[in-house]
């Protein structure tokens, strides 16, 4: 009986540790922390036309918005960073697949962003941020953005100081022009066609 | 009574592995800020900082309501936490290279954005 105990007791702690790990991260978290070091290219997952097809179709999955392979098929780049701007962004591009009953969706570095509603008065500008090495302080963060028709200009506020943002077409973008500024720290300022200033946190 | 204990052991250790078995293969929805069972709604302008919440493998965050989320994630290719803002869309898939690492995730939703209600949630997927 008092073997039957231990076993029991034995299998019941083996069972409560291994559900913990897998729900709380455990020693896979831990091993994580410990596994830096490689460059934030290794992130960068979109490079090409197919690379964003790819990473769309992957994301479909997991995003409910109805990305379909038509709508894949027509992804399309929407702008280019130059190769000269010092950024992770350097040379890459962002890709616009469009959303059949409305909205897009938005492909760049290793991000989807999506939306099923265009932007509007109320929110001028959609689109998606990524810094990629936020904790190092070591990339500048990226905005990309689809903006409202009638929107006229573009800033950000940003620690204290103002930027404006690069508008081509309907492409809206900002490279933080610090590493040590934070997209939290950043406010957008819309100008739309009235005259009105929508302003608000990125 | 040899016998009966091993048949008591097999049927406990049966029934603990189905359920951690049908625990792990589920999908779990993690709804983020407050608690895991209830939607973020943020009725001021201070940010509200979710629990941490492990994922893995792949990041979606999902907001509603115009709502400018950010998803904090831990990226084992760099080593470091890195952060993925909504920016006025509806949700955000992110692609690190985890290679089976967990991710390390947290949504941080604001608010007075043209709504004083404001929802973001997640997939904690096995």
């Amino acid at each position: 009986m008092r073997r039957l105990a231990f076993a029991a007791t034995a299998l019941a702690v083996a069972v409560v540790a291994f559900v913990l790990s897998g729900r709380f991260g455990g020693s896979s978290v831990r091993a994580a922390h410990g596994a830096g070091g490689a460059p934030i290219g290794a992130t960068i997952k979109v490079r090409t036309l197919d690379d964003a097809k790819a990473l769309f179709s992957r994301a479909s999955t997991r995003l409910n918005v109805g990305l379909s392979a038509s709508d894949i098929a027509a992804t399309r780049s929407i702008y280019h960073f130059p190769s000269t701007i010092g950024s992770y962004a350097a040379g890459l591009d962002a890709y616009l697949a469009p959303l059949a009953n409305g909205g897009d969706c938005i492909a760049f570095a290793a991000a989807v962003g999506c939306t099923r509603t265009p932007p509007n008065d109320a929110e001028p500008l959609m689109g998606l941020g990524l810094d990629p090495d936020a904790e190092r302080s070591g990339e500048p963060f990226v905005l990309i953005s689809i903006k409202a028709p009638d929107v006229r200009s573009v800033t950000y506020s940003c620690g204290g100081r103002t930027y404006p943002a690069t508008i081509a077409g309907d492409v809206v973008t900002l490279i933080a022009p610090s590493s040590s500024l934070r997209a939290d720290d950043c406010t957008e300022n819309v100008t739309l066609a009235s005259g009105k200033v929508v302003s608000k946190g990125v | 009574m040899r016998r009966r204990s091993t048949a008591v052991v097999v049927a406990v250790a049966g029934a603990l592995a189905l359920a951690v078995g049908i625990s792990r293969a589920a999908n779990y929805t993690t709804y983020y800020c407050g608690d895991a069972l209830n939607y973020c709604t943020v009725y001021s302008d201070a940010p509200k900082t979710t629990a941490s919440v492990a994922l893995r493998d792949s990041n979606v965050i999902t907001c509603k309501y115009g709502c400018h989320t950010r998803v904090y994630y831990y990226s084992a290719g760099t080593g470091s936490f890195g952060v993925v803002h909504t920016n006025g869309n509806c949700c955000v898939y992110y692609e690190v290279g985890s290679q089976g690492y967990y991710v390390y995730s947290r949504c941080i939703t604001d608010t007075g954005y043209g709504s004083n209600t404001a929802r973001c949630w997640t997939d904690w997927h096995t």
